[in-house]
């Protein structure tokens, strides 16, 4: 079993494609560059691979993890990007291949970037965001106004808990659209998370 | 709003963007053909003829081939509320700036996209109020049969097979830059269909495909991004088909029967195989059974595909195609269930559409796959085919209860249960076909026969299931109609709020209205 964990972007058009579409893409991009994806064992055997951090359809990002267990057959890990970056479509594109250093579950928070069509002022007081649970009931989230920071007139940086969806952010602050790009997943402590 | 705010708000957008493995971008062409599909994008990705032009048109120097798709209702609106034009995925370049429009036109029900399609695009309908300056509109499949509904919006049509034609018919547009001097030039072309030139479409001669073992094939599809209808690589194995089944117009418009050799669909299955990275190959044909090595071929493929997890699907198989050691090996790559299509109940009907299958032939093969572990059939019929009477109707609950007698008598695992599943499609019948004259049943005769059955078939373990007469109608009223359907499909486009190919838009009450307004006799004739 040799677990590894890929280091990837997705960005311009690809931004579009669900999750459970990009599982489908890296899969299909495995068999291409004939790298041995080890399978579940069972009735329907599938290939043990997840995306740590599902990302909302729609979203860039420069800092998406996948992990997946690799067949005897996959050598070095330092050669898979060279190997299967010119097997996956454009905008996405993997920048590093190591063992996973930790658990999915110690991610604490995430950076993320908001483009904004019109000029927005900057936040000086806590944002309550409205959440809709898995269960239907509304759940409402306060972030501190120090959460945000303007990059300019058209732009901002948010650092939100990972299960809070940076557009419903922007939606509690009056925002109907902007361009939300994923840059950063932290720990509870503000270490970058790898 | 601006077309991301769009895509941020539909559904699926991925239908709308391209970008796919295998996408092909051409920004340096001087021609530009948009290859478009009048139903959805994991409808027309799904199809192969689509694949098959992509490859070929964009092979050719200096000649872009993009895709578009006809978008789904809120994305129609969307685009229409922001009064943006219907695009190309490649580019995004809008389709009015391109020098081509080709439609594939593979089901009557999607005319009313194709024009939903350019309308939206801003090209106008009718071939008559286009000049030289707007694309030229083409169109191709196996509507072509009866092109006479859509003749007066296109410029041009195709009948036959088109992975060479179109070739032939691009050098000439490139060459031939006046309009006019262009189509009665294209209108000598074996297989084109020049309405402005020939009139009638009566005595087109049909194009084919002569040296098939060579002919062009997409070893490096498009991959799409998203999950669409089929998610596997498709390996064209023979076209056309040998059984001469009266009442299907694939067989007719796709003779002759010819066949890859063995070698050139290995070599192409791994090709494809490598460059898609799917997990299933089709091996794609009207019927497979009839491939005359496909004991050899099957072996060979799955020599490649076992080691690999590769499953192999293989419709439109006869029970007696393969050892029982072949199919043993088979079974173990391949998920899919045990298909009958009988298409009549009786022996008699059977023998008048020339359906052949034997009840023999399928209790047998049911028996086998019930003691090796099957636990569902799926039967398919239709009804209302010529000279049936309520006796053959009725044959069609006979056969399935003998199915389940079948079933019974070698089950392996009895307490797993059985489900039977029996679809009766109405029956439409098709031009170029023997039975292309035969007046459809009515749609009270249709809704009496499927009570007839309905009554019969009251086992829990027996799924019936049946097609709108209603949608029947009208592909049968398409399929055979003339030139005054036309305006008819204009209406329909105009006031649909979906695609009338889909059974959750599918208006009858709008087409009887437009048939109304345009002059038909009403009733009897919608």
């Amino acid at each position: 079993m040799r677990k590894c964990r890929l280091f990837f972007s997705k960005t311009g058009k690809i931004k579009y494609t669900s999750h459970l579409d990009m599982m489908r893409i890296f899969r299909r991009a495995f068999n291409r560059a004939e790298l041995e994806v080890k399978h579940s064992e069972g009735f329907n055997p599938h290939p043990i691979m997840s995306i740590v951090l599902p990302l909302s359809t729609g979203h860039e990002s420069v800092c998406e993890m996948l992990d997946v267990t690799f067949g005897e057959t996959v050598g070095s890990f330092s050669g898979i990007p060279g190997r299967i970056n010119s097997a996956l479509p454009d905008g996405i594109r993997v920048e590093k291949a190591q063992i996973p250093m930790r658990k999915p579950g110690e991610i604490g928070f995430v950076r993320s970037k908001l483009e904004l069509l019109q000029k927005t002022d900057a936040v000086t007081h806590d944002v309550v965001i409205q959440k809709t649970t898995k269960s239907g009931s509304l759940r409402e989230i306060v972030v501190s106004s120090t959460s945000f920071k303007t990059i300019d007139d058209l732009a901002m940086e948010c650092l939100l808990p990972p299960d809070v969806n940076p557009m419903l952010a922007a939606n509690a602050l009056g925002i109907d659209f902007c361009r939300v790009t994923r840059l950063e997943v932290l720990d509870i402590n503000g270490v970058k998370f790898e | 709003m601006n077309s991301e705010q769009i895509l941020q708000k539909v559904q699926k957008p991925a239908r709308y963007v391209g970008g796919e493995f295998g996408e092909i971008r051409k920004p340096e062409a001087t021609t530009r053909f948009a290859l478009c599909f009048p139903d959805t994008y994991e409808i027309g990705m799904s199809n192969l003829g689509m694949q098959v032009l992509y490859s070929v048109i964009n092979g050719i120097d200096g000649v872009a081939c993009e895709r578009a798709f006809a978008p789904w209702v809120d994305m129609a609106q969307e685009l229409k509320a922001a009064a943006l034009p219907l695009f190309a995925l490649e580019s995004g370049r809008p389709l009015i700036d391109f020098d081509i429009i080709g439609f594939s036109l593979g089901y009557e029900m999607a005319y009313p996209a194709m024009l939903q399609m350019m309308e939206l695009a801003g090209i106008p309908l009718y071939a008559a109020e286009r000049n030289g300056s707007m694309p030229l509109v083409i169109a191709g499949g196996a509507c072509i049969a009866n092109p006479e509904p859509i003749a007066p919006f296109i410029d041009l049509a195709v009948f036959g097979d088109g992975e060479e034609v179109i070739l032939e018919l691009i050098e000439l547009f490139r060459n031939t830059p006046e309009r006019a001097e262009f189509l009665s030039k294209a209108a000598e072309i074996e297989g084109v269909y020049v309405p402005s030139v020939h009139g009638s479409s009566a005595n087109i001669k049909r194009r084919t495909v002569k040296d098939f073992d060579k002919a062009a094939f997409p070893l490096k599809p498009i991959v799409p991004n998203m999950e669409v209808v089929h998610d596997r690589a498709v390996l064209e194995i023979m076209r056309g088909c040998p059984n001469g089944c009266r009442f299907c117009q694939a067989c007719f418009i796709n003779a002759p029967v010819r066949y890859k050799s063995v070698e050139t669909l290995v070599e192409q299955a791994v090709a494809i195989l490598k460059h898609t990275g799917a997990q299933e190959l089709n091996l794609a044909s009207l019927s497979t059974g009839d491939y005359p090595h496909l004991a050899e071929l099957v072996t060979k493929l799955l020599d490649y595909c076992e080691p690999r997890h590769i499953n192999l699907s293989l419709p439109s198989l006869r029970a007696d195609s393969f050892s029982a050691e072949l199919m043993e090996r088979i079974q173990r790559t391949r998920k899919s269930g045990l298909t009958f299509a009988p298409e009549a109940g009786s022996q008699r009907l059977r023998d008048i559409i020339n359906k052949n299958l034997t009840e023999e032939e399928i209790l047998g093969a049911c028996a086998t796959a019930f003691a090796g572990g099957h636990s569902s059939v799926k039967l398919y019929f239709m009804i209302g085919l010529p000279e049936e009477t309520d006796e053959d109707v009725l044959a069609i609950g006979d056969l399935a209860y003998k199915v389940l007698d079948t079933w019974r008598k070698n089950a392996k695992n009895k307490a797993r249960g059985v489900q039977i599943t029996v679809s009766a499609a109405c029956f439409v019948p098709k031009p170029r076909t023997p039975f292309a004259n035969y007046e459809q049943n009515s749609l009270e005769e249709f809704a009496r026969k499927q009570q007839l059955l309905r009554d019969k078939l009251k086992s829990k373990q027996i799924k019936f299931s049946w097609h709108s007469p209603e949608v029947s109608r009208i592909e049968w009223l398409l399929a055979q109609g003339g030139r005054e359907i036309a305006p008819v499909l204009v209406q329909v486009a105009g006031e649909a709020t979906g695609l009338q190919a889909w059974d959750e838009f599918f208006d009858y009450e709008l087409w009887v209205r437009a048939f109304k307004d345009n002059a038909f006799g009403g009733e009897q004739d919608a």
